[in-house]
């Protein structure tokens, strides 16, 4: 048993941040904030690109946009929802409203100025892993960076906790050193408290805390002098790299116990996950932050049948993002605090998921793969109160001029199809960096969804 | 070169052309017999194999031959193809659940499925059996928890993996024929088996159909297209579906009418098979050759010239830890001639790791950065052989309600430490990370200390700590063995005086921290089981 380490019971396994702690996190935060969402939001801060911090939240499985994004009531050549759905149309967007998904309806209504949904995104791809793959790279090709590892690698300081994962795929590079993942129990936590194999080994004797600092020197040092020593004898070779790495990870380890309190995870409670997402980011611990949402009560999006089902998935997915976007809008941001600024001017959240659905039902009630899809840019760094792009009568994408953000159906004014390089590069050029030097060409960024853009 | 030529050359006044010269360098002959031992069999080599290339760097060779006879080569094979074939994932559809299965066994359920396709590879290779075997075998590899549930035949009085048979009827075709290749690639009613072809594709020819852009919109008409007539008319649908749509009619054995439900998944069923050329209006074949049914299919992949240059990129890109270059085309070649005499993956094992590439522990001044951006010169342990390494060392066995927490995400560590879990992650970490250093943290800590306990409890035989007790001081000639024994077996190096002095030093300052001798050699250990050396091969 390791000696006066807090045990992380575990049921170490079961889980730790309930949504109840994680609550009276959140009210610490924001004590005494206003709740702007419904009173009105407050006034934006000029926030450096630098700082910026995104959050991406994946409807795992391929969302049906006519559900929400796509009021295609005119189009006899897409079935829509058979429910009370009817267009609706403030600030800037219109969408389809339900009396059965007022979320939706919330979260245009007291967030639009600050959303910009991108309608007939094409995810040239119909199989999920692909099209995940598509929709955070950019490209099918393995090995490459994904979004969140690039913008984490760009962030102006070092973070511990750069690329987060709480739930979802990742992609990398195999140089890429800066993802971590929470798992799903919140693993993390009994990983950095040691509690992880208390229950298996109860009886064995381990570190105590002397010991453990002792043991963390005599590891750093000679993780470091192995990075700067050539390797006998080669002149040089990855032994540095990866001793280099190594040294910046037992770094980072060390550093982060103050955050041990959102890492614990969040009893697979979609919401919790979020807010702890947000209060995460909050707390600078991290530039990106990705979490999956497998639906209502984990129903998936995937509805090969029974196409009804997006309508509880949109509804306790955006139910979420509002609690979301509320919280983040009460925080005092970190960079703009001082002149009124909230952690919703500084955080991109990205809403999105891998694919669209096939504008008519099958056979089976359900609808099948689809690569065009929509996508909801939020907050900091975002031209809100506009959707950019549309879908045409197959509900294919309508070119777009990236640029401006304007229609070009018939592509006189140089308009493309919106692909997910143009989402990446969107999301670099709001955190400052040069798209087309990490991403490379082709890598345009979406002129008209950036906030002074 | 001879002598007479040597001759010759001078006589007419040439010199000869010097050899290349390498950009690699290679690792020295005791790392390089860790790397093998590693790959080969998960464990670290002992003093006794390290003194053995130490003194003769081509008892490599030999030592080569043992390991590729020892019965962890086989549990080596699961672990590499584990990584690239992406079917032992944490949950399936069926649940242990709806087969009444108590306790908490559904780690052993997960993992006895999704092994079954990558055991018979394993076997296979292990066994020198011709490589083709694995698409046409007539028998699966069954733990006693497939027997408990599916139609398998079991060998009475046997446990663990053992060659089995199915009961159903299915066709013999290996892989082909496995429940578990299928319950990880499973099929939407209306997907009719398509992304399983498109699985068949991607790891046995090593072809990623589902990497080729889609588009269906721009000229298609919804109101006009029937998405299953443009799949076999539209020019763009039959860049690939040309090829998956053949293959997907052969898989109708296994194709359920329910997709939720344990009989339907776990029964073949050769009554459906008509239904593929039926529902997809295409008769099946492989690659334009028409076949007539699954075993078939199993015998025409096989006879594939690219399925044994996808089988030889498999286990070389296992072993060189990388994606391969058009650098490598040399390597690849001389292996798949090895390999194609016998179809024997052996013998490309042995051409792989006998290659400079293999062997390279860093650059000379001549590599360019090309050069450096695609060879990999050292590799990062990850999570499956952090585990068998110190299952090697001391019996690890970091398990907790049945699940090993090494080789799970449901409630353990393998993709924070750097592993795979075909979801999610699907490329092992290259690089230490956060969640890697701790994952190999306490891996290290909780090894150290079992290592303590076994060697220097009261009356032990130290396995490692040799000639070492509780009451051994650095003042004993014994205490700077000890030192020396542990950082050699450990990091297959001799350690520096300097090296000695500081462990020396962390054991002092432990006692002096009021710790115990056990605490004090345990914190020794550690270190080494941490070492930026250890963590790497």
């Amino acid at each position: 048993m390791r000696r006066s380490s807090p045990r992380l019971t575990p049921a170490a396994l079961a889980p730790a941040l309930a949504r109840r702690s994680l609550l009276t996190l959140l009210a610490g935060t924001v004590a005494g904030a206003l709740v702007p969402g419904r009173l009105g939001l407050p006034a934006r801060a000029a926030v450096a690109s630098s700082d910026r911090k995104f959050l991406f939240v994946l409807a795992r499985g391929g969302w049906d946009p006519t559900w929400v994004f796509a009021p295609e009531f005119d189009n006899s050549s897409v079935d829509m929802p058979g429910d009370d759905s009817e267009p609706a149309t403030q600030s800037g967007h219109t969408w389809v409203s339900s009396a059965s998904r007022p979320s939706v309806d919330a979260l245009f209504t007291n967030y639009g100025s600050r959303i910009c949904t991108i309608n007939g995104l094409v995810v040239p791809s119909v199989a999920h892993e692909q099209c995940s793959r598509l929709l955070f790279t950019g490209g099918t090709s393995p090995g490459v960076d994904d979004f969140q590892t690039r913008l984490a690698s760009g962030a102006s300081s070092h973070l511990p906790l750069g690329n987060v994962i709480f739930s979802g795929p990742s992609y990398t590079s195999p140089g890429a050193t800066g993802v971590v993942r929470l798992g799903r129990r919140g693993q993390l936590a009994a990983l950095l408290d040691g509690s992880c194999t208390d229950d298996t080994f109860p009886s064995l004797h381990l570190p105590t805390p002397s010991a453990q600092g002792i043991e963390d020197s005599l590891v750093a040092a000679r993780a470091s002098r192995a990075s700067r020593a050539a390797l006998a004898p080669a002149s040089r070779g990855e032994q540095q790299l990866i001793s280099a790495a190594y040294v910046a990870a037992l770094a980072d380890a060390a550093s982060i116990s103050e955050l041990s309190d959102l890492l614990a995870g969040t009893e697979d409670d979609p919401l919790a996950e979020m807010l702890a997402a947000g209060v995460l980011l909050g707390r600078g611990g991290a530039r990106c932050v990705t979490l999956a949402d497998d639906g209502d009560l984990d129903a998936t999006w995937d509805q090969h049948s029974v196409i009804a089902q997006q309508s509880k998935n949109y509804e306790c997915l955006f139910g979420n993002l509002l609690a979301l976007l509320d919280s983040l809008a009460a925080t005092p941001g970190q960079a703009g605090g001082a002149d009124g600024g909230s952690l919703l001017d500084e955080v991109t959240v990205v809403v999105c998921s891998e694919m669209g659905r096939y504008p008519q039902l099958n056979s089976a009630g359900g609808k099948d793969h689809w690569p065009t899809t929509s996508l909801l840019l939020i907050g900091g760094g975002v031209r809100g109160g506009q959707g950019i792009g549309d879908y045409d009568g197959n509900m294919g994408g309508t070119p777009v001029v990236l640029s401006t953000g304007e229609l070009d159906p018939d592509g006189v004014h140089g308009g493309v199809l919106i692909e997910p390089l143009h989402i990446g590069a969107t999301l670099l050029a709001i955190a400052g960096m040069d798209p087309v030097e990490a991403l490379g060409p082709g890598a345009e960024a979406i002129g008209g969804a950036i906030e002074g853009g | 070169m001879g002598l007479v030529a040597l001759a010759i050359l001078s006589f007419l006044g040439c010199q000869p052309a010097p050899a290349p010269a390498s950009v690699l360098a290679p690792l020295d002959p005791a790392r390089l017999a860790r790397r093998l031992s590693i790959d080969l069999r998960g464990v670290l080599p002992s003093l006794d194999e390290l003194d053995m290339v130490d003194a003769d760097p081509a008892a490599l060779d030999t030592l080569r031959e043992q390991w590729l006879a020892d019965p962890l080569f086989e549990e080596r094979i699961v672990q590499l193809y584990q990584e690239q074939w992406f079917t032992v994932v944490d949950g399936f559809v069926v649940s242990k659940d709806d087969y009444g299965i108590s306790g908490p066994r559904n780690y052993e359920y997960v993992h006895s499925v999704g092994e079954e396709p990558i055991r018979i590879i394993a076997r296979v290779i292990a066994t020198d059996q011709a490589y083709s075997v694995i698409t046409t075998a007539d028998w699966t590899m069954a733990s006693p928890t497939l027997a408990g549930i599916w139609p398998i035949a079991y060998p009475e009085g046997e446990s663990g993996w053992q060659m089995s048979y199915y009961t159903d009827g299915r066709p013999a075709a290996g892989v082909l024929s496995a429940n578990g290749l299928w319950w990880r690639y499973p099929t939407a009613l209306n997907n009719n088996n398509r992304l399983r072809a498109a699985a068949i594709f991607k790891l046995l020819v090593c072809t990623d159909l589902l990497s080729r852009p889609v588009s269906l919109s721009g000229d298609v008409d919804v109101d006009q297209t029937d998405p299953s007539e443009a799949i076999r008319t539209d020019p763009a649908c039959q860049e690939c579906h040309a090829s998956i749509e053949p293959v997907a009619a052969t898989l109708f054995g296994f194709y359920p009418y329910n997709d939720q439900s344990a009989v339907e998944l776990e029964y073949y069923h050769p009554e459906r098979e008509a239904l593929g050329p039926e529902l997809l209006q295409v008769e099946p074949a492989w690659q334009g050759s028409p076949v007539s049914g699954l075993a078939d299919l199993g015998l025409a992949i096989a006879a594939d010239p690219l399925f044994g240059e996808c089988a030889v990129r498999t286990i070389a890109e296992g072993l060189l830890r990388r994606e391969l270059s058009e650098r490598d085309a040399e390597l690849l070649a001389a292996a798949g001639t090895s390999f194609a005499a016998r179809e024997n993956m052996k013998d490309a094992i042995r051409i792989l790791t006998a290659s400079e590439a293999y062997s390279a522990g860093g650059f000379t001044v001549l590599a360019d950065a090309a050069v450096v951006a695609e060879t990999s010169t050292r590799r990062m342990l990850v999570t499956s052989q952090l585990r068998s390494i110190a299952d090697g060392l001391v019996g690890l066995n970091w398990s907790l309600h049945e699940y090993d927490q090494l080789d799970n995400d449901a409630l353990g560590y393998r993709v924070l430490g750097g592993s795979v879990d075909g979801y999610d992650v699907f490329t092992p970490q290259r690089r230490p990370g956060l969640t890697s250093a701790l994952t190999a943290q306490r891996v290290a800590e909780v090894t150290a200390a079992l290592i303590v306990a076994r060697d220097l409890g009261e009356g032990a035989t130290p396995q490692l700590l040799y000639g070492v007790s509780a009451m051994t001081v650095p003042a004993d000639p014994a205490f700077t063995d000890g030192v020396r024994a542990a950082y050699r077996r450990l990091l297959a190096v001799h350690p520096t005086d300097e090296d000695v002095a500081e462990l020396t030093s962390a054991w002092q300052a432990v006692l002096d921290a009021g710790g115990t001798p056990e605490d004090a050699w345990a914190c020794v250990l550690a270190v080494l089981l941490r070492d930026a050396e250890f963590v790497t091969y």
